[in-house]
């Protein structure tokens, strides 16, 4: 790795924390202008006056708004020990640790439990269900693309065509309901919703969230496919390729898929990173225990810790996706490289 | 013609693909008729065993019964913590850790005589020192108790809010099976408050004070005990056979799954998956309701809420109570009983049902449009409604819940009001939002009001929202600010009188002030629709509860397997089932 790339690096990095940072602060601005009280959430609509006063005092929301802010930051990113016992160390009770590199996004109004535990418990389902359905999305979203553009005006095309159209038109909520409906209540072949135990149930389970996701996506990757691939394969180079007496699979799969890839990938980097950050319709139609799902319970009871939680990890998906777009562009493409 | 013979190819693609997600939608969403029920009714005695399904749309949010104070975690509190005294199935209360106790004749002392025998779910005895340590914990200023001021009456509890002293003098251990309450002075809701969950013993690994991992572990002496939970997903509860009266407890478990959307839990209700459904889309319930096969497995009652409009005495035109009667006297609540669809019943009283107090003679605010129009008349807003002109003369900004029965509900209000001259103008907000502006004081000027029952009393129902000592510049409780120094001195002398019968007298008294001054127009009860599964037995709505399955029990041989309950999984039946209305 030469200066100049690590140069790069460095800004890439220092760019993507100001970016996160940003969003951060925003939010808990914004989460503190909206005009409600969070700790009349806490105790409940029908609480007397004294008890959410108390409440109030007990998460710091009597103080100074600059104060609390002060506070948050002071505890978001810290040093601390690299091995501790949330339960007895009662100044990193709400912490989760890398080393000795402390985040701490304090506890939840509602749970009364540190957020980064709660995030930590749900971010692996969100994971796994973005990766999955941006998986099914590509392979099934590409090979079509490219199977209707290889078929370009022929019954194939339109067919493929047609049902990206219908894909693309019918929102989630609507197409995992209608999954639902058929292949979990009336076939029964797929459990209803819910996250399953065990590997083979967690699999099972995993499916129809998994399918209205990706079908989705790979509506929208078809065309994508298609339309680039159509171009690319009246270059000028995959004619070459072609005279230079080249294999048709390579032609296609090496020349002009290659290419179609640069921009397919760009979306494919933000939708991941949409996606990690929480799938809000599909996690709740399916009950599927991820971070979109607590991020609308927590708009919804204005469990301020919580809803900066789940906006920090949406804000670190969409960089890190966004860093890892970038690298790959250099795979795919020598020029990138080079620049 | 390239364009024209594209778009033949497309179109067949394009009508299946269309026909199968708008077949589906359609399905899923309720056009079908209700299906039948399964599984079958059978009379016989109780039976031991079997694990009781839940599921509910939220998740919940502890299993701490100190800091509990949303209907969601209650069923599951009730169920994991006895208390020294509960509600029976009329709402009475009894004796449930403890056996009998005693008021002294000025009723600041209530003494407690523990059952004996009763063991933890930790296994340890339960004793009076249980009690003392839970009071305490629940009551310590670093415990986020929601309803600690209930229990302000107890002898020390301001000097333990206030830091002053660790302890809490008016709770005396004074054998180990004999606890006694000392109170500044009588209260007579007092057994009322101690029947809700916050006081409930815990055990000893709950610790002499609050801390947020008890949840976790959560433990108690009810008859059910802590087996899994795994927040935001799934709580099972067994059977706690250390429990003073097991043998009444039939189930083995109960089950809840939780963030279930209503229209999931209504597919899992149809599978037999789950055994109990009170949460509905509102054209499914209707068509439950509706249904005759359904009718035995219903269970509808008024929910212990009251419903209607406040209207901000310290803000024009409702500062003249004449407009504030004639908007009373214009819902026309009848009419407005067609569109509940059974969801809710109307009322023009204060007290609901459940109530001690409540007068089934007394009529309330009534609908009456040609009184209505005459006190406006002689507010100085007269209206002609054959022209239009007249009436109050602003638009009055009117605060909506944010749910489409409250958009209907606000609507219908809208109308009514037009025909007296009083224009409003609906603005939905979210509830936190509704919450901080009609709280606030001269900020909002016309909205919904709800208030649901806290403990049956009708104390609960008055002193939180009428009393002028519950107005306050933010976070008002008093939404319509009102302020009646006759109401207050007759509440004030009402919460210490010990005599039942002249007590309710004066809040029926207090009821008559508030229902002829307006600051609120009463409007209705919201009624609570459950189905259960055919062979779950003995599930009985609880007059105070919101749900209550102590008592239920399955009967093993009327519930069909869940294949059975699918009627078959071939692709045919599901298609067939999918494009028309089901046959069974």
């Amino acid at each position: 790795m030469n200066v100049e790339t690590l140069r790069l690096l460095l800004r890439r990095l220092a760019w993507s924390l100001g970016v996160v940072f940003a969003v951060t602060t925003a939010t808990f601005f914004l989460n503190r202008a909206i005009p409600s009280d969070p700790a009349r959430m806490v105790a409940g609509p029908q609480a007397r006056p004294a008890d959410v006063a108390r409440i109030r005092e007990q998460l710091g929301l009597d103080r100074p708004l600059s104060v609390q802010y002060a506070i948050f930051l002071s505890r978001l990113v810290h040093a601390g020990p690299s091995s501790f016992d949330a339960r007895k160390d009662g100044a990193h009770a709400t912490c989760g640790h890398l080393g000795p590199l402390h985040l701490d996004l304090g506890r939840s109004y509602q749970q009364r439990r540190p957020v980064v535990a709660i995030l930590k418990e749900r971010l692996p389902y969100t994971a796994v269900l973005a990766l999955a359905a941006t998986a099914l999305s590509v392979l099934l979203g590409v090979g079509s693309g490219l199977v209707a553009a290889l078929r370009r005006n022929s019954w194939i095309d339109a067919l493929t065509v047609g049902a990206a159209l219908v894909g693309i038109s019918a929102p989630t909520f609507i197409l995992g309901v209608t999954l639902q409906f058929v292949l979990a209540y009336q076939l029964g072949i797929l459990p209803l919703n819910g996250a399953g135990d065990g590997l083979v149930d967690e699999a099972r389970h995993l499916v129809l969230p998994t399918l209205t996701l990706g079908i989705f996506g790979a509506a929208f990757y078809t065309r994508m496919a298609r339309a680039e691939l159509v171009e690319l394969l009246q270059q000028d180079f995959i004619r070459t390729a072609r005279a230079k007496g080249l294999p048709p699979w390579r032609v296609v799969l090496v020349h002009a898929l290659r290419n179609a890839l640069v921009p397919i990938v760009t979306v494919i980097g933000l939708d991941l990173g949409g996606l990690l950050g929480g799938a809000v319709i599909t996690e709740q139609i399916f009950s599927w225990p991820g971070v979109g799902m607590l991020a609308v319970r927590a708009m919804r009871d204005r469990d301020g810790p919580v809803i900066i939680g789940t906006v920090l990890v949406g804000a670190v998906a969409i960089v890190a996706a966004n860093a890892v777009v970038d690298f790959a562009y250099a795979l795919l493409d020598p020029r990138i490289r080079h620049h | 013609m390239r364009w024209i013979r594209r778009t033949r190819e497309l179109l067949p693609a394009l009508l299946a693909a269309s026909a199968i997600a708008i077949a589906g939608a359609s399905a899923g969403l309720g056009c079908r008729k209700a299906p039948a029920p399964i599984g079958t009714r059978s009379a016989g005695p109780p039976q031991r065993g079997g694990t009781l399904h839940l599921a509910n749309t939220v998740d919940l949010r502890t299993l701490d019964p100190a800091v509990a104070f949303d209907t969601e975690s209650q069923p599951y509190l009730e169920l994991m913590y006895a208390g020294l005294v509960d509600y029976d199935d009329k709402g009475a209360i009894v004796g449930d850790l403890a056996e009998r106790w005693e008021m002294s004749p000025d009723g600041r002392t209530y003494r407690f005589f523990l059952r004996r025998g009763v063991k933890m779910q930790d296994g340890s005895d339960f004793l009076a020192a249980d009690v003392k340590r839970s009071v305490e914990r629940t009551l310590h200023p670093k415990t986020s108790c929601p309803a600690s001021s209930f229990f302000e009456r107890i002898e020390g509890y301001a000097a333990l809010q206030a830091g002053t002293s660790e302890q809490l003098p008016g709770v005396v251990v004074e054998a180990p099976h004999v606890v006694a309450f000392h109170l500044t002075h009588a209260d007579a809701t007092f057994l009322a408050v101690l029947a809700l969950d916050f006081l409930r013993p815990v055990c000893k690994t709950a610790g002499a004070r609050y801390d947020d991992t008890f949840g976790a572990h959560a433990c108690g002496a009810g008859p059910f005990q802590l087996d899994d939970w795994q927040p935001g997903r799934f709580l099972r509860v067994k059977r706690f056979d250390g429990y003073w009266n097991a043998a009444a407890t039939h189930l083995d478990a109960v089950e809840l799954r939780m963030n279930v959307p209503r229209l999931t839990q209504r597919f899992q209700f149809e599978r037999g998956e789950q055994d109990l459904l009170n949460e509905f889309e509102r054209p499914d319930r209707v068509r439950f309701a509706e249904d005759p096969r359904w009718a035995p497995y219903g269970v509808q009652r008024i929910d212990g809420a009251v419903y209607g409009e406040f209207m901000n005495v310290e803000m024009r035109p409702f500062d003249d109570a004449r407009v504030r009667r004639a908007v009373a006297a214009a819902i026309n609540r009848p009419n407005i009983q067609r569109y509940l669809e059974g969801g809710s019943l109307v009322t023009g009283h204060l007290f609901p049902p459940q109530i001690p107090g409540y007068d089934p003679t007394y009529a309330g605010q009534v609908y009456d449009l040609a009184k209505a129009r005459t006190l406006m008349a002689q507010a100085g807003y007269a209206y002609d409604p054959a022209t239009g002109a007249g009436g109050y003369p602003e638009t009055i900004a009117y605060y909506a819940g944010d749910g489409e029965g409250s958009l209907r509900w606000a609507q219908l209000l809208q109308y009514d009001l037009a025909q007296i001259g009083v224009r409003i103008e609906i603005k939905v907000t979210s509830f936190s939002q509704y919450l901080a502006e009609t709280g606030r004081r001269r900020t909002a000027r016309m909205g919904w009001a709800g208030w649901n029952l806290d403990f049956p009393d009708p104390s609960d129902f008055l002193d939180p929202i009428f009393a002028s000592k519950s107005i306050q510049q933010e976070e008002s409780q008093n939404h319509a600010f009102y302020r009646n120094p006759a109401l207050d001195e007759l509440l004030e002398r009402a919460h210490d009188e010990l005599d039942p019968k002249a007590r309710i007298a004066m809040y029926q008294q207090a009821e008559r002030i508030v229902v002829d001054d307006a600051p609120w127009a009463f409007e209705m009860y919201p009624m609570r629709y459950e189905l259960v599964q055919p062979y779950v037995r003995d599930y009985r709505a609880h007059p105070i509860w919101l749900l209550y399955v102590r008592d239920a029990w399955i009967d093993a041989k009327g519930r069909p397997t869940q294949t059975a309950a699918l009627g078959g999984r071939r692709l045919g039946a599901a298609l067939g089932a999918l494009l028309g209305p089901r046959a069974r």
